[in-house]
C-alpha cells in the first residue's frame, strides 16, 4: 500500500494503516521524543499523546508539506505543551548573557551519552536547544513557540551550550582518568 | 590533534541519523486510545462471560449438594421401603384376585365344558384364592373351593359377569348336549339376578363334578404345597410391616436395608466455609511511573497501608481442591512526595492555567485554580526562597474498590494446620475516588482522578495457613498479593499497581 492510500484509510480510522505508519514513523518520533523530554519514560509518553493526536488530526492533514514534516510538528508541539503550562513559573535567573561559541574537541563520544546529557538540561534550556540546534528554528521561532522573547531564546541557548561542553569535558576527564 | 569543533556541529552530526524503537506496548495504548469504544466491546464480555460461567458453576455445585443431601435423607426413610412393600403386596392380591376371577371364572366354564380338564384350573383357582384369602387355614382341598368361589362371586364386579356372560355365550355355540339348560338360561343376559342364580348353578355342578371324580387327592396335595409357599412369603411381608412399625429401631432398619449408607455418610464432610476476613493492604505500583501526571514520574512514592474487609465462602471440590468466592471492600492510597502547591496560579500570571498538565484529575471547583509542581523540575540552587522553603508537599491519591473475589485453593498439608497455596482473579468495582494535597499536617480535598476504570481486575496468587480450633472452626492467615489489571488509563511512565493483604479470618465449616 503506497502512503497516500495509507493516509486514505487512516482518515478513515482504519487501525490497520494506523499501525502501517506508526510502524513507518515511530522510531523517527520518538527519537525527537527522546531528545525534548527529561526521561525515557516521559519521551514514550510524549510518542503516546502525539500519536492520537496525529491519528485524530488525519483528515487535517492537507499534503502541502511531506506526512513526516507535519507528523514532526506535531510531536515537537505536543512535548512543548507539556512545558508550556510550565513555563509560566519563571524560576531561572533569565540575566542574559551573550551568545558566545562554545568548542570541543572532537572525540568519539556515545550517542547515549549525549542524549543523556541533553535530558538532563533544564527543560527550557533543552527545548530551545533541541528546536535551535537540532531541529532548524530560528530564534524568532523558538520565541513564539515557548512565548518568550528572542533574546531570552538566545541567551537559554548559549546557557545550555556552556552546561552540555562543561559535563561533555568533565565526561572527557573522567574517561582520561579511567583509561590511565 | 584533534579539530577543535562549535559544539552545534557534534551534536547535529550524532543526532542526524538517530532513531530509537519505542516499545510494543505505546503502540498498545494508542491502539486502545484510538479504538475505545470497540476495545471496550470486545475486552469486557470476555470476563464477563467467564465471571458468569464461574458463577453458574457455583451455583450448580450449590444447587447439586442441596439435592444430594436431600437425597441421602430420603433415601434411609423406613415408610417408604414399607409401603413399598405393603403397595406391592396389596396390589399383587388385587391382581391375584382379579387373576383368581377371571381363571375361576373359566374354570368353572371349563368345567362345565370338559370335565376333564377341571383338575388343572380348580388348583388354579384355589392358589388364587389363597392369596386373596391369606388367614384362611383351610385343610382339605375341596373345603377352601367352597368358600373361594362364593367370595370371588361377590367381589366379582360386573366385568367379570359381562365376561362370563361372553364366556359362556362362546361355549353355548359349542355347546354340549348336557348343558343345554344351562345355555339357555344364559341366552337371557338382561337379568342380573338370573346371571347370578346361572353362576350358582355351574359352580355347584362343577363341584359335583370334582366331587365325583377321582382327581380330589391330587389337588390336595397340590394346594397343600401352595399353601406352604404362601404362608412363607406373608411371614416374611409381616416382619417388613413390624418392623416398619416400630419407631426407635427406624435406624437400625435403615441400617439392615441399606448397609452402605451410613459408611458413605461419614466419608463425606462439610463442603461449605465461610470466612469472614479482615486484612492490612498496602498498595504500591511495580515501576516507576505516576498516575497523576508525567512530571511525578521520579518523585519519591510511598504506598499507603489501608484496610479490607468481607466475607468469602469456599466449596470443597476434592479433599485437595476448594473453589471460593466471595465480597471484600478495599481501600488503596499512595503518596507521592516532592510536590508543590501553589495557590490560586492565575494571580501569578493570566497566560496558562497551571493545571493543564494534570489533566487526569479532575479538580473540585475550590482547587480550579491551584496548580501542583514537582519539586525535580526545580532547581533549588537557582529558585526563589520562598519556593525553595515550599517544596515537602505531598499529593495523596485514595480509592476504593468492592471486591469480588474467584479464586482456587489448593491444599498442601491438610493437618490441625493447615497450608495451601491460592490463585485466582478478583473484579474490582470503583467505590471511592479522591485526590488530596497534603502540606505539613494539613489536608485538602483536591478533586478525583479521572484515570480509573469504574471496572477493573486483579490476578491474586497467595498463601494460607490455617490452624482447626475445633471440628467446624479453623483460623485462617493468608498473605495475597493481588496484581492489578486494566485499573488505571493514561499514566505517565511504568505504573504497575498491586496490592499485598493479609487476611485473617475464622471460617465455618458447615
Amino acid at each position: 500500500m503506497s502512503l497516500e492510500q495509507l493516509i486514505i484509510s487512516c482518515k478513515k480510522n482504519d487501525a490497520k494503516a494506523q499501525s502501517q505508519i506508526y510502524k513507518l514513523f515511530s522510531s523517527k518520533l520518538f527519537s525527537l521524543c527522546l531528545k525534548y523530554s527529561k526521561n525515557y519514560a516521559e519521551a514514550q509518553d510524549n510518542l503516546q499523546d502525539a500519536f492520537v493526536t496525529i491519528f485524530k488530526k488525519m483528515d487535517q492533514f492537507s499534503h502541502k508539506g511531506s506526512l513526516e514534516g507535519w507528523m514532526k510538528r506535531i510531536t515537537i508541539n505536543t512535548a512543548l505543551q507539556r512545558y508550556r503550562s510550565v513555563g509560566v513559573f519563571d524560576l531561572v535567573n533569565e540575566a542574559q548573557i551573550e551568545d558566545v561559541e562554545v568548542e570541543i574537541d572532537e572525540e568519539t563520544i556515545s550517542l547515549d551519552f549525549l542524549l543523556g546529557i541533553i535530558q538532563e538540561l533544564p527543560d527550557r534550556y533543552r527545548l530551545v536547544f533541541n528546536l535551535y540546534v537540532l531541529d532548524g528554528y530560528s530564534h524568532q521561532e523558538v520565541a513564539e513557540m515557548l512565548d518568550i522573547s528572542t533574546g531570552t531564546s538566545k541567551s537559554n541557548l548559549s546557557r545550555a551550550r556552556m552546561i552540555l561542553k562543561e559535563k561533555i569535558e568533565h565526561y572527557k576527564v573522567r574517561d582520561n582518568s579511567q583509561s590511565l | 590533534m584533534n579539530d577543535k569543533k562549535h559544539i552545534d556541529r557534534l551534536f547535529q552530526e550524532k543526532f542526524k541519523d538517530f532513531e530509537a524503537t519505542p516499545d510494543a506496548a505505546v503502540w498498545h495504548t494508542i491502539h486502545n486510545t484510538l479504538h475505545k469504544d470497540k476495545h471496550k466491546r470486545r475486552v469486557i464480555p470476555i470476563w464477563w462471560f467467564a465471571g458468569g460461567a464461574a458463577a453458574l458453576l457455583i451455583l450448580l455445585l450449590t444447587v447439586g449438594n442441596i439435592f444430594k443431601n436431600g437425597e441421602a435423607f430420603d433415601q434411609p426413610e423406613p415408610h417408604m421401603v414399607g409401603t413399598e412393600n405393603n403397595q406391592s403386596t396389596s396390589e399383587s392380591k388385587e391382581n391375584s384376585i382379579n387373576d383368581g376371577i377371571e381363571t375361576l371364572s373359566k374354570a368353572t366354564a371349563n368345567a362345565i365344558a370338559d370335565t376333564d380338564t377341571s383338575e388343572d384350573t380348580y388348583a388354579n383357582s384355589k392358589k388364587n384364592t389363597y392369596n386373596q384369602n391369606a388367614t384362611n387355614t383351610g385343610t382339605t382341598a375341596i373345603t377352601i373351593a367352597d368358600d373361594a368361589i362364593p367370595k370371588s362371586n361377590s367381589i366379582n364386579g360386573s366385568n367379570s359377569k359381562a365376561e362370563l356372560n361372553s364366556l359362556e355365550k362362546d361355549r353355548i355355540v359349542v355347546s354340549n348336549s348336557k348343558e343345554e339348560s344351562v345355555a339357555k338360561n344364559t341366552a337371557d343376559p338382561q337379568s342380573y339376578n338370573s346371571n347370578k342364580e346361572d353362576f350358582n348353578q355351574i359352580h355347584k355342578r362343577a363341584k359335583t363334578i370334582l366331587k365325583t371324580d377321582k382327581a380330589p387327592p391330587k389337588i390336595a396335595k397340590v394346594t397343600d404345597q401352595t399353601i406352604a409357599n404362601d404362608s412363607e412369603t406373608l411371614k416374611e411381608n409381616k416382619e417388613l410391616i413390624a418392623l416398619s412399625d416400630k419407631g426407635e429401631n427406624i435406624e437400625e432398619a435403615i441400617a439392615k436395608a441399606n448397609p452402605t449408607n451410613e459408611e458413605e455418610k461419614k466419608e463425606q464432610p462439610n463442603r461449605w466455609n465461610i470466612t469472614p476476613n479482615v486484612a492490612p493492604v498496602y498498595f504500591n505500583s511495580l515501576g516507576k511511573g505516576s498516575t497523576i501526571a508525567n512530571q511525578f514520574v521520579n518523585n519519591n512514592k510511598s504506598g499507603e497501608v489501608n484496610m479490607s474487609y468481607g466475607i468469602n465462602s469456599s466449596y470443597a471440590v476434592t479433599d485437595k481442591l476448594k473453589l471460593r468466592a466471595g465480597i471484600n471492600k478495599v481501600n488503596l492510597g499512595y503518596r507521592t512526595d516532592g510536590v508543590m502547591a501553589i495557590k490560586d496560579v492565575n494571580s501569578f500570571s493570566g497566560n496558562a492555567s497551571g493545571n493543564e498538565a494534570l489533566k487526569n484529575i479532575t479538580f473540585n471547583n475550590q482547587s480550579k485554580s491551584d496548580a501542583y509542581l514537582s519539586t525535580s523540575s526545580i532547581n533549588s540552587d537557582t529558585a526563589p526562597q520562598f519556593v525553595v522553603s515550599n517544596l515537602d508537599g505531598a499529593l495523596e491519591q485514595q480509592f476504593g474498590y468492592i471486591e469480588v473475589p474467584l479464586e482456587v485453593e489448593y491444599s498442601i498439608i491438610d493437618r490441625k494446620f493447615g497450608f495451601n497455596v491460592i490463585g485466582g482473579f478478583s473484579t474490582l468495582f470503583l467505590s471511592n475516588n479522591d485526590i488530596y494535597s497534603v502540606l505539613d499536617s494539613s489536608r485538602v480535598l483536591v478533586g478525583e482522578a479521572n484515570n480509573i476504570n469504574s471496572t477493573s481486575y486483579s490476578a491474586n496468587f497467595g498463601l494460607g495457613f490455617n490452624y482447626d480450633i475445633s471440628h467446624a472452626l479453623k483460623l485462617n492467615l493468608e498473605p495475597m498479593f493481588k496484581y492489578q489489571i486494566n485499573t488505571f488509563t493514561n499514566t505517565s511512565g511504568e505504573f504497575r499497581p498491586y496490592f499485598i493483604g493479609v487476611y485473617t479470618g475464622f471460617s465455618f465449616k458447615f
